[in-house]
């Protein structure tokens, strides 16, 4: 591991500490009517490091800190966030291959993967019947406003986060196509 | 046009998936048992989520308050006249518990069951919450070294939250009411009675969408009316004896209509709250 990857892994580090320690007291609790917001601070990390320094790194990095969140939180089984971060991580990174500049389309992978996440944690969920929320219900009450507080947060880190993992990729980080 | 996905690359991700899937399903309703690299992982976290946490909280506690400052001498009045209630109570229960005390003896008790329905109730204070709603969870600080156990049930001031599913040295995890659930075979059912109506019963299976918890098999004969205040019964041996659940909202004939199902409002806000202080429950061992 690189110098600047190491950087990357500490920052990642205290984003998974705020998801779970400083956001529930500045985001909205799930409410009696479903709607939560969770907070994935540390999910768009891998993102963007998936993005801008391959799409490898995203899959390791997405099932180290799946597994640290599968543990951590003690969910009804193991291995749903490691599976699924390190699925959309990948996925975002083979869809932001190309992608290395502008704000609305880093912007849009960002949300596909994010949504990936979501969506592949959820169906695994409701396989293992431990959710039974309707799909419908899902969109609407879980997956949408998540999207929209992540992506908020995102668009206000865009520009630090995407100008220094671009100069900070080098040449051996390209993986060929 | 690059290739997406290769046939080897294919073929992994298929192999990853049947791995994965098989890690879950044996995984699915573990004791609650934690490996060492587990434990190290967990109190490693959960400590360093406390120093964030535990800050975080008495920010917005002490932002809170001084929004209700106004409230102050509401409250205060308030307090006064709970504190003669409690004045009152406490006389009248060092009456009855010298009481208890005399017909325990008379009936020649053992101490083992002198010692059943003394609890003891372990203060922790919450570090983190899980950021998936699918998982309600939190951790709190005392653990496996404080006698923390799994299966304990955990509660506020105000009633029951849930129940420890794992426990690491210096941390555990509390697995929230709300994901009671009777698909889902690691969810433990809490048995239930009415306050004043030991002769009333009735499961808490689930937790519906709006929030209230739904307890089915009430015999159609139960006394249990709406607004009675629901406390758990002790039967089934999870959950201990006269710990307050919530509020009766509605009675209605179940599904299959032979029993009746009725609708609870919890006493301890579950959803939407942001927990601090918890009571663990410990059941004095036989």
């Amino acid at each position: 591991m690189g110098m600047k990857n190491r950087w990357l892994v500490l920052l990642l580090l205290l984003f998974f500490l705020l998801d779970g320690a400083l956001f529930p007291w500045l985001l909205p609790q799930p409410g009696p009517d479903g709607f939560a917001v969770s907070p994935r601070l540390a999910m768009m990390g891998i993102l963007y490091a998936a993005m801008f320094r391959g799409r490898n790194l995203g899959l390791a990095l997405g099932l180290v800190f799946g597994f640290m969140q599968d543990v951590v939180y003690d969910g009804p089984m193991l291995g749903v966030h490691a599976f699924s971060m390190a699925a959309a991580s990948y996925a975002a990174g083979t869809a932001g291959m190309r992608v290395k500049s502008g704000f609305l389309l880093p912007l849009l992978i960002v949300a596909f993967g994010l949504a990936c996440q979501e969506g592949i944690a959820f169906s695994l969920y409701r396989l293992f019947q431990v959710a039974d929320m309707s799909w419908s219900d899902f969109a609407v009450r879980r997956l949408a406003p998540t999207l929209l507080a992540n992506l908020a947060a995102a668009a206000a880190l865009h520009v630090p986060a995407s100008r220094k993992l671009a100069a900070e990729a080098d040449k051996r980080d390209e993986e060929p196509a | 046009m690059f290739r997406l996905l290769g046939n080897k690359k294919l073929i992994l991700l298929l192999a990853c998936l049947i791995l994965f899937i098989a890690l879950m399903g044996l995984t699915l309703n573990d004791d609650g048992r934690m490996s060492w690299p587990e434990k190290f992982v967990k109190d490693t976290v959960s400590y360093a989520q406390s120093l964030i946490y535990i800050p975080a909280a008495r920010v917005s506690e002490f932002a809170s308050n001084l929004a209700s400052l106004h409230l102050l001498y509401e409250e205060n009045a308030a307090l006064k006249s709970k504190l003669m209630d409690y004045a009152r109570d406490a006389a009248r229960l060092n009456q009855l518990e010298e009481q208890v005390a005399r017909l325990e003896e008379a009936l020649a008790f053992t101490e083992r069951q002198k010692r059943q329905n003394r609890y003891i109730w372990h203060y922790a204070e919450v570090v983190s919450a899980s950021p998936d709603p699918n998982v309600p969870t939190v951790n709190i600080n005392l653990g496996e070294a404080d006698g923390i156990r799994v299966n304990m049930a955990v509660a506020t001031t105000e009633g029951l939250i849930g129940r420890i599913v794992s426990v690491a040295p210096f941390h555990s995890t509390v697995q929230l009411i709300s994901a009671l659930d009777y698909h889902d075979e690691a969810s433990k059912a809490i048995a239930a009675t009415v306050k004043g109506k030991p002769e009333s019963f009735g499961m808490i299976e689930r937790m519906t969408k709006d929030g209230y918890l739904e307890m089915n098999k009430i015999p159609s004969a139960d006394p249990l009316e709406v607004g009675d205040t629901v406390i758990t019964s002790g039967y089934g041996g999870v959950w201990p004896q006269g710990i307050e659940i919530g509020k009766v909202v509605s009675r209605r004939v179940g599904d299959f209509g032979i029993t009746h199902t009725a609708l609870i409002e919890p006493s301890a806000t579950l959803s939407g709250d942001k927990l601090r202080h918890v009571f663990v429950i410990e059941v004095p061992e036989p």
